[in-house]
């Protein structure tokens, strides 16, 4: 009899690719016996059970545990990303006879981001990253407007009325991140563990508001923000453990309850994890009190902007490790200029003061790198992502992102970037870890080194607007040559990208196709 | 013994009706009232409402518990709180959920319209609770914020709590019903299908999220420039608080509510879940209110009279028609085998509030002899409760919000303390009087049924 083999990969394309080939590998050898079919990660639940041997795509090697533990007869192959990237069938079927894995193999990023991303609370995370994100974007509308770089514009808005109403728009949405990140995050984290998502982000929220010692009249909203957002995963993911708590307790008392209808001691059981949580983070925010701190918000900002401005303390490699966290934040789906920034800004800002006041008196500057350092060699937000969303504009093949560029070029002028880091996405996705990192941290130094051997000059630290478009930022902070500096810096940017970018866009054009010629030749097996 | 009572032994519903003016009364009710209940109960946005207040309920319970023993009404203690620095600690979880159900309620109630519309919950849910943050903050932030630029940024909790609670409601179902209708027309983000679903959702989100938002950010602005001074000022100004002062001391609207549930429960109708579907949303908030007024000042007196379940609990027990009275008298008093079987099995769950089996069991529902005391009963009750508030020999409840299982007299005490306690106390013995004469037909009329079955 022959042995039926399933292969899964996140939406059944690429997989129904390497089906077909792995089929045309069977064909070819007699000796093979096999039935071979895709299907997505969505409808493991429906085909897994029908499969002898279930092969899984490297990008969701953290569903392999799982899965085995859930079928203990099957066998489950995890597919090496090399095999994956080049969709060699037969290789798949060498990866089967000669039944190796990959474990033994070193240890790789790779793998170490995917246990990483297995964690539930952040899969929970990433999740209400995805789901806040229209939110940022609203967001960051409000705030391009408010500091439009053309001044005009800016007067107009100012004399009117406008600047206000923008104001507010941002602070209620990119200003509330934590209090939304409170709720969604432990929403996501209850579904993952079995718990009603409503229920788990209501008691999260009412936590968080809690912890911000949220009483009387006004309630103060400094860590409404990024400054919160810490503060937030914390509540959410402790305020969700709570409701294992009645799990057990309603398990344990209900046993001499049978004759009493479920309605009425559900009705006060309901209320334990609630109760419980309020308790524990009532006892926190009254110890934090007492603490040098004074509340617990301020003792994880404190203890995070520590650690980071420790770091940071000796210039170009502290810098760089900072961009490396912002970088590493956002892969998981944090905000993490925000959160850095955030932090990074007290350092940062009376460095580009000292420079503007030196600048003023005709001295030489004393600082390269300070607040405006970033915006002058970094193009289109995090990752420097300006080039890429011109390259998926005119370059690509794929529907997805010659769509998604058409979206992401405007707003990457302003330094917006959000369609793409989640859309493209860039946020979780291995294929472009590597360049969402190495293109800033490169320009970071580059940047630096000319400056420093003085080819190029420092940026002045005249306040612009963050929004201040590539070129424009670079005459006014340091006049021709910065520009000029920044033009190259765009091309070798884009020389990075490259590369990275016909990878994905192949793969997303051969999705495509793959697709197209299933909707008009019928249903793919 | 089992809860089975749908057993054999119990009889179903007789078809004898006593006198021909009944008949044609049920004929016409049932010709009126059906349709109407079953527009009610079917009205997606009332029960986004009702749902959205069930979702915030155990915020509100386990906050009034919290408040509820940082209050309790022996001074040594209290004194004790206010020394050690505990009250403070005691009255946070309070802050965090009553004072801010408004918040809580915006979300939820946006998220059931959209899940009444089999659209996106948490997208219209979140947009709802941005846009309610937006409107509640454009006061504080003309104010103080806008003249000074470096101050530290902070929302006014007034309207967060009950205050707020109409704004909510308009604001959620407006929101969530834009939202979905905006995402029914297809103005959205179209991303081709090989993006993964959880990031194609949310780009769902970006166009109806932005233009409700800015909308909300508009009419807050404009109405900032009113003589009102804001919208929550506005609503409250023109709605909420007139319709507070009218619903919360208005006996005669409270017993028209009344008497409908009990008419609807003798059609064998949910009541309380119709009737509710139009009270609750003018009973919570003012529940609400006292509650408010209760948590700043335990000893204040309470503006708010008819105040949901609070004020109902305070003298009906086991359900609809006060049927604890009718279960105790069955158990002590029965001669029926019938009578007496039903009692002690539906008694303790009374206690609770649960009378189904009495309802469907005797049955009350559709029994002409039940037909005063279910829709009557419970009114002379409360118009007897309502008379020694207004006067002030028995307190005026605090509005806590408690399970809806909490038995009667533990109630009383939690409400309003003891003379509230001692009040419930005489209330059951009075449904019991009230209740005797009817009890006494059908019980005989079961002997009756019972010896004549033997002798058959």
């Amino acid at each position: 009899m022959s042995e039926k083999i399933l292969v899964v990969c996140g939406a059944g394309m690429t997989s129904s690719i390497l089906v077909s080939r792995m089929r045309e590998y069977v064909a070819e050898h007699e000796e093979l016996d096999y039935k071979i079919g895709s299907c997505a990660v969505n409808q493991m639940e429906q085909y897994v059970p029908q499969a002898d041997i279930v092969f899984i795509a490297p990008h969701l090697a953290y569903l392999k545990e799982e899965t085995e533990k859930k079928y203990p007869e099957k066998k489950i192959v995890r597919i090496t990303s090399e095999v994956y990237g080049t969709l060699d069938g037969a290789a798949v079927l060498v990866l089967l006879a000669e039944k190796k894995e990959e474990k033994p193999e070193k240890l790789r990023l790779e793998d170490i981001l995917v246990k990483v991303a297995n964690r539930r609370i952040i899969r929970a995370i990433s999740a209400a990253s995805y789901r806040l994100m229209p939110v940022l974007i609203i967001g960051g509308i409000f705030t391009l407007l408010q500091n439009f770089p053309f001044q005009p514009f800016m007067d107009l808005i100012a004399g009117t009325g406008f600047e206000t109403m923008l104001k507010i728009g941002e602070q209620y949405t990119t200003g509330c991140i934590s209090v939304y990140m409170a709720f969604l995050v432990a929403y996501q984290y209850g579904r993952e563990m079995d718990v009603s998502g409503p229920h788990a982000g209501i008691n999260s929220l009412v936590c968080f508001f809690l912890i911000l010692n949220v009483s009387g009249a006004s309630a103060d909203m400094t860590y409404f923000g990024a400054r919160g957002v810490f503060c937030s995963f914390i509540t959410a993911f402790l305020s969700v453990k709570m409701f294992g708590l009645m799990e057990q307790l309603s398990t344990k008392f209900t046993a001499g309850l049978e004759r009493v209808p479920k309605q009425i001691y559900m009705s006060f059981f309901s209320l334990i994890p609630m109760t419980a949580s309020i308790l524990v983070f009532t006892l926190i925010t009254a110890v934090f009190a007492l603490s040098p701190y004074g509340s617990f918000p301020e003792f994880v900002y404190q203890v995070l902007q520590n650690s980071l401005s420790g770091l940071v303390g000796e210039h170009i490699i502290g810098f760089m490790i900072s961009v490396l966290m912002i970088q590493l934040l956002w892969f998981v789906g944090i905000h993490g200029g925000n959160v850095i920034n955030s932090i990074m800004r007290p350092i940062l800002l009376p460095l580009a003061l000292e420079n503007l006041q030196a600048y003023r008196l005709g001295l030489p500057l004393p600082h390269i790198i300070h607040s405006y350092f970033l915006t002058v060699c970094t193009f289109g937000g995090a990752g420097s992502t300006l080039i890429l969303a011109l390259l998926m504009r005119y370059q690509a093949r794929s529907a997805h992102m010659k769509e998604l560029g058409k979206i992401a070029l405007p707003m990457g002028i302003f330094f917006i970037n959000e369609p793409i880091i989640l859309g493209l996405p860039i946020m979780m996705n291995p294929i472009l870890l590597a360049p969402f990192i190495l293109v800033p941290e490169i320009s970071v130094l580059l940047t630096y080194t000319v400056m420093k051997t003085g080819l190029v000059p420092a940026p002045i630290g005249i306040e612009l607007p963050w929004t201040t478009p590539m070129i424009i930022s670079g005459l006014l902070q340091g006049g021709w040559r910065l520009a000029v500096w920044q033009a190259v810096l765009f091309v070798i940017q884009g020389l990075i990208w490259y590369p990275f970018f016909r990878l994905q866009d192949r793969k997303y054009a051969e999705e495509e196709s793959v697709r197209k010629s299933a909707a008009a030749g019928g249903r793919q097996p | 013994m089992p809860l089975d009572f749908a057993g054999d032994t119990l009889e179903l519903p007789k078809k004898e009706r006593g006198f021909s003016f009944m008949d044609k009364l049920m004929g016409f009710l049932e010709k009126y009232l059906m349709p109407i209940s079953a527009k009610l109960s079917g009205n997606r946005y009332l029960r986004a409402i009702s749902n959205g207040f069930i979702a915030v309920m155990t915020a509100n319970i386990v906050g009034s518990m919290f408040t509820l023993i940082g209050n309790l009404p022996i001074p040594a203690y209290t004194n004790w709180l206010n020394e050690t620095g505990l009250s403070a600690i005691l009255a946070l979880p309070g802050a965090v959920t009553v004072s801010m159900i408004s918040l809580y309620a915006a979300f939820f109630i946006a998220y059931h319209l959209a899940r009444e519309f089999n659209s996106d919950g948490l997208g219209a849910g979140l947009v709802s609770l941005i846009s309610f943050l937006l409107v509640t903050g454009t006061g504080t932030y003309f104010t103080a914020a806008a003249a000074d630029a470096g101050a530290v940024s902070a929302v006014s909790t007034e309207y967060l709590a009950a205050k707020g609670l109409f704004t909510a409601m308009i604001l959620a179902l407006l929101t969530a019903r834009v939202y979905v209708w905006i995402l029914d027309k297809g103005w959205t983000i179209k991303l081709p299908d090989s993006v993964p679903p959880n990031v194609s959702n949310s780009f769902k989100t970006l166009i109806p999220g932005f233009i409700i938002i800015t909308c909300w950010l508009v009419i807050a602005s404009l109405f900032k420039m009113t003589s009102y001074g804001g919208l929550h000022q506005f609503i409250f100004g023109i709605i909420q608080s007139n319709l507070m002062r009218f619903m919360g001391n208005n006996i005669w609207a409270w017993l028209f509510f009344n008497i409908m549930t009990g008419l609807l429960w003798f059609f064998g109708l949910h009541g309380g879940n119709i009737v509710g579907s139009i009270t609750n949303p003018i009973y919570t908030p003012l529940s609400l209110e006292n509650l408010e007024i209760y948590m700043a000042d335990p000893t204040a007196k309470m503006p708010n009279i008819f105040i949901g379940t609070a004020f109902t609990k305070a003298f009906t027990f086991g359900g609809v028609g006060s049927m604890m009275g009718l279960a105790i008298l069955m158990v002590l008093f029965a001669k029926s085998q019938q009578m007496k079987t039903l009692g002690k099995l539906s008694l303790p769950t009374t206690i609770f509030f649960i009378n189904e089996p009495l309802l469907f069991g005797i049955p009350c529902v559709l029994n002409p002899l039940f037909f005063l005391p279910l829709l009557f009963l419970t009114g002379i009750q409360g118009t007897l409760t309502y008379i020694v508030m207004k006067i002030g020999i028995v307190p005026i409840p605090h509005g806590v919000q408690l399970p809806w299982t909490t038995p009667g007299i533990i109630h009383g005490f939690l409400q309003g303390g003891v003379m509230l306690a001692i009040w419930e106390l005489l209330m059951i013995l009075l449904s019991m009087v009230l209740w005797y004469p009817f009890f006494k037909i059908q019980d005989n009329k079961f002997v009756l049924e019972e010896t004549g079955a033997v002798e058959e």
